[in-house]
Order: C-alpha cells, then structure tokens, then sequence
C-alpha cells in the first residue's frame, strides 16, 4: 500500500513509479485502458457514431437510394404539423402511464406476499416468472390467440358470465389497455424478483424494532419496508419508462398500429417512415424527438429523488 | 419470518392468532389467482398445440391424448428451424461476447485509476437512455454500406455496444475484496492474470446474471433482426414468428407449437442459471461472507 506512506508527494509521484523504468510506467499509464479498448471500439462505433449521424440525418431528407440532401430543418417542421406523430406520442404516452403503476403495484405486491413466511416459495416464484421465457413476440402471438372473438379463451371465458364476444384488438378503446395486460403479464414476474430480492436485504432488527414498537404488518410495511426499497423503486421506475416508451413488438404484430391509428406507437410510426415511405431522415428527427422526452422524463426521475441515488 | 420471532414465552393473543390466520389464507389465495393468471395462459398455449387439428373448443382433456404433429410440422416442413438455429448463434455469440467485454470494461472501471474516467463511465451509462431507433437507423445505413445486411455479423456486433453489463460488472467487482489482488500482485500476478485468475472466479454470480440478461434480451430482440435479417439464412426466431399468425385463417396449431418452441431454450437458460440468480441480484455481497 503506496499510498499509506504518510508523506503526501501526489499521485504521479509515488516512489514506486519514480523509480520503475520507462516500460512499467507505460504499462501502468495504459493498462486500463486496455481493458476498456475492446468496449470502446464497439461502443464508438455502434453507439456513438450512430448518435452523431442520427443528429445529422435529422438534417437531410430523400430516399437511401437517390441519395440523402441537406433540407435545413425541414423535417421538425413536418412532424410538427404530422397529425399522425401526435397520435402515436399520443398511444405512446396512454400506455406508459397506464403500465408503469401497474407493473410497479403488482410487482411490490406480489413481492410483499413472497417475503411472507409461506410454504413452496421456490414453486411460487416460477410459476410467477413462468411468462418471462416468452419473448414479448412470442407473448404477443399467445395474446392474439387468447383474445380472438370467435371462440378465444378469454371470449369463451367471459361468455360464462353472460358478456358478448367483444373485439379486443379491433376496439380503439382496448388495444392500448390489452398491450398493457400483455406487459403486466410478461414482466410481473421479473418485477416480483426484484423487488424481493430488495426486501430480503432489509436487515431483521429493523422489523423486529418496528413490532416491539407495536407496529402491525401492514405499518411495518408502510414504514420500513417502502421507504427501504426507495432506491430499488426509482431504479425500476427509470428503466420501466426507458423501456414501455419504446413500445413496438406487441402492436407491430398483434394489431400492425390498428384499428384506424389507435395503437400505432411512436416506434412503430418511425419504423414506418424509415422502412415503408423511405423517409430515413424524418424517421431519424422522429427518434430523436423520442430521445428528448425520455431523457427529460429520466432526469427529472433521477433528480425528484436525488437523494436515493448510490453509485 | 418476522411473525415467529416474537417472545413465545407470553401466551400469544388468541385474536392475534386469529388475525395472522387470515393474512396466510389471504396470501395463499392472492398467490394461487396470481399463478393462475400467469401460469394459465401458457397451458391453454401448450394445449393447443398438442392437438391434431385446431378446433374452436380446447378443452384441457387433450393433455391425456397429446399429438405431437404440429412439432413435427415446424421443424421438417417449416423455416423454424433455420429460425432457431439462427438465434441460438446470435444469442450466443451476443452472450459471450457481452460478458467478455463488459467484464474487462467494469473491472477497469472498478480497480483502475485513469484519466477521464468518470466522463467516461458517465458518457456510456446515459446512453442507456438512448431508444433503439435512434441508433439503429444510421447502424441500417452503415451496414447497407458495407454489405453487412443478411449477416450474422450485422445481428452480433451492435448488440455487443449496449451499455448496462459495464455497469453491472462494475458494481459487482466494487464488492469482491481488495486484498485478493494486492496478495496476488506482491506474488508477480499481472493485471491480466489478477482479472482471470482471480477477478472472473469471483464473478461468476455477476456473470451468470448479465448473461441471462443478455441471452434473453437477445433471443427476444424484434426490431433490428426484422430489419437488417431479410431472409431465412439469418432471420432469428421473433421476427419469423410474428410472420405465422395473421389476421384471418391462422393455423394456431401450427402458431401455439411454433410459440411454444421458442421458449424451450429459454426455459432451460433460466434453470441452469436461476440458482445464481440471488446471489447475483444480492449485488456479490456473499462473497463477502
């Protein structure tokens, strides 16, 4: 330990490095970096660069194959005036607010009900996360078939109670809030996991103190365990709207953005404008669009609960 | 848990009792609806899939007389099995390289003192904010530049710049101890040595965590395979799948087996790493004892 020696010299300066030739303090100054190169190189050319030419195409207009021209900042002033935009940030938006109470209620729910002392916990927790080995294609495909009108299990099931086959995924009302049902279902249990694994860190003694203090289970809850799991929440919350903005498999292949436009999501909109009308530089403003709202939406999380952020 | 730590010596509160009987009924019920909910669905899935021809009415009795012809059917008369092995290559490949990468990458953010380090843990964490389409447009392009569209290299290597793994091996390398690698540098060890022979032993529950990550978010990825995949040599299974039901006239036997297919392999991922699965999500706190 060279940096225990007492006599504060700085850093470059430590007798190790002053002494050891040329070789071993180029190895020294490089070394991380090796480590990191093999990322980098990815990263700069996968991420970064992407980022940069996204930023540009949002300047250029024209087709991939007659050639991309510089158009100013003609393409903001279309989505701008592009009804279609509003109504896909529209369905966009409907939907994150509705799944991410959702997932986070049933998620702290079921969790809560796990770090009960129950019988077959391990047996509980896979039949929970059983829908997570469904990839969200694949959970949309079991959806599409569940909800058919003629003769789906979900209309047969209803039917029992006297409801009419109703049309999920051809009613505007209903496709947004069925998108929903298909997350809550694929992704309750990966929820469930993390918030559990959150509530069997909190230590013992906290609840032990709470019940001396004549605390009951649920206050227990409420005053030890929610406010203990804050971090865990913010961290679920952040990435759950990172990810339900991004909305796209459910709709693309359980409804292709209808009935009319009632589910087309903003990345289905933009993938449409990239890959159907050839619009690579309005598809590339419209991400860009979407970038903004997400970075605002997650600062403004990270910063309404600053204190809880722990690196 | 905490209900049997209470002082058993006093003779416990009969309404009390009472009170903690109805919140285990309570549990159990809201457990089996949850499990209903979540596990039903896929039992329906596998029924239908087990019957010869799909009919309207699947009632749960085909379990007792099951037919494994629309297996049969995907596999020898059906893309799905170039489909399948598709993903597994990609996911794979996606995998390994993942933990290989970020691996080097965190131990480097976690042990090393280097100039521009926090602006640049910084700069690759934000970009987990970035949206897919953002990126893969100019990626699309690029590779259309290059002749990478229909390749696996095309699926592979973009996947292998997403941010989270440096992260999560950062964090998990912060908490194995120091002391392991100083007695392994006063033996000679390099830093290579220290981070294979030492670092990546420690790590196998951080490890086994982002690769189940990573292989899942892999073997389900939609929107760049559906992209840049333009045939069965290199289509993966989500965007194949999404091809087999349509609006009318869909053979759901054929659909419910292809579904069903799909998420074998990821049935058996999860068993095989799930019994790292706490320990790993626990952040490698039990290396600390």
């Amino acid at each position: 330990m060279t940096h225990a020696t007492g006599v504060p010299v700085g850093p470059s300066a430590t007798p190790e490095t002053r002494t050891a030739p040329w070789s071993v303090r180029l190895r020294k100054t490089l070394g991380p970096y090796a480590f990191l190169l093999p990322k980098l190189l990815i990263f700069a050319v996968f991420m970064l660069y992407p980022l940069i030419r996204a930023g540009l195409l949002s300047f250029q207009g024209g087709a991939i194959l007659s050639g991309l021209r510089w158009v100013g900042l003609r393409n903001y002033e279309k989505i701008i005036h592009d009804e279609l935009f509003w109504t896909a940030l529209k369905n966009t938006v409907y939907y994150t607010v509705l799944v991410i109470p959702t997932v986070l209620v049933v998620g702290i729910g079921l969790a809560a009900l796990l770090n009960r002392p129950i019988r077959l916990r391990p047996l509980w927790i896979v039949l929970l996360i059983v829908p997570n080995v469904a990839s969200t294609v694949a959970a949309s495909v079991i959806w599409s078939y569940l909800l058919q009108t003629d003769g789906g299990v979900i209309n047969r099931i209803i039917g029992v109670f006297g409801f009419g086959p109703i049309n999920f995924l051809g009613t505007p009302a209903y496709v947004i809030p069925v998108f929903v049902a298909l997350e809550v279902w694929r992704g309750a249990g990966f929820y469930t996991i993390l918030f559990l694994a959150a509530m069997q860190s909190i230590p013992k003694h906290l609840y032990d103190a709470a019940s001396i203090d004549g605390a009951t289970g649920f206050q227990a809850f409420r005053l030890v365990t929610l406010p203990l799991m804050r971090p865990t929440i913010l961290f679920a919350t952040v990435m759950a709207t990172i990810w339900n903005l991004q909305l796209f498999d459910s709709p693309y292949v359980m409804t292709k953005g209808g009935p009319g436009h009632a589910s087309t999501t903003m990345v289905m909109y933009i993938y449409q404008q990239a890959f159907r009308y050839d619009s690579m530089g309005l598809a590339a403003t419209m991400s860009l669009v979407l970038l903004a709202i997400i970075m605002t939406l997650a600062i403004l999380q990270l910063v309404l609960f600053r204190k809880e952020i722990q690196f | 848990m905490a209900a049997t730590t209470p002082p058993t010596v006093l003779k416990r509160d009969p309404k009390v009792v009472r009170r903690e009987r109805m919140a285990n009924v309570a549990t159990y019920a809201l457990l089996i609806i949850a499990c209903t909910l979540t596990a039903g669905p896929i039992v329906f899935l596998v029924a239908t899939s087990l019957k010869e021809t799909y009919t309207r009415t699947v009632d749960l009795s085909v379990f007792l007389d099951p037919t494994f012809a629309n297996y049969h059917k995907i596999w020898y008369e059906h893309p799905f099995q170039k489909w399948m092995r598709n993903s597994l290559i990609v996911a794979t490949a996606v995998t390994f390289g993942i933990l290989i990468l970020d691996s080097l990458a965190g131990y480097a953010f976690a042990r090393k003192r280097f100039r521009g380090k926090d602006p640049l843990f910084f700069l690759i964490l934000a970009t987990l904010m970035v949206p897919l389409p953002v990126t893969l447009l100019p990626i699309f392009l690029l590779a259309n530049d290059i002749g990478w569209i229909d390749t696996y290299r095309a699926l592979i290597f973009p996947a292998l710049a997403y941010p989270v793994g440096v992260f999560m091996m950062r964090q998990f390398i912060s908490t194995i101890p120091k002391e392991l690698e100083d007695a392994a540098r006063i033996d000679g060890m390099s830093d290579f040595g220290i981070y294979l022979r030492i670092i990546l032993p420690l790590c196998v529950p951080g490890l086994a965590v982002l690769g189940l990550y990573t292989f899942t978010t892999s073997w389900g990825a939609f929107l760049w395979p559906l992209i840049v995949a333009t045939s069965d040599a290199t289509r993966t299974i989500p965007p194949g799948l999404a091809t087999i039901p349509g609006q009318y006239n869909t053979d759901w036997g054929l659909a419910t087996a292809a579904t069903v297919a799909s998420m074998i392999p990821m049935l058996f991922i999860f068993l095989i790493f799930q019994r790292y699965l706490r320990q790993g999500f626990a952040g490698g706190r039990s290396t600390k004892g």
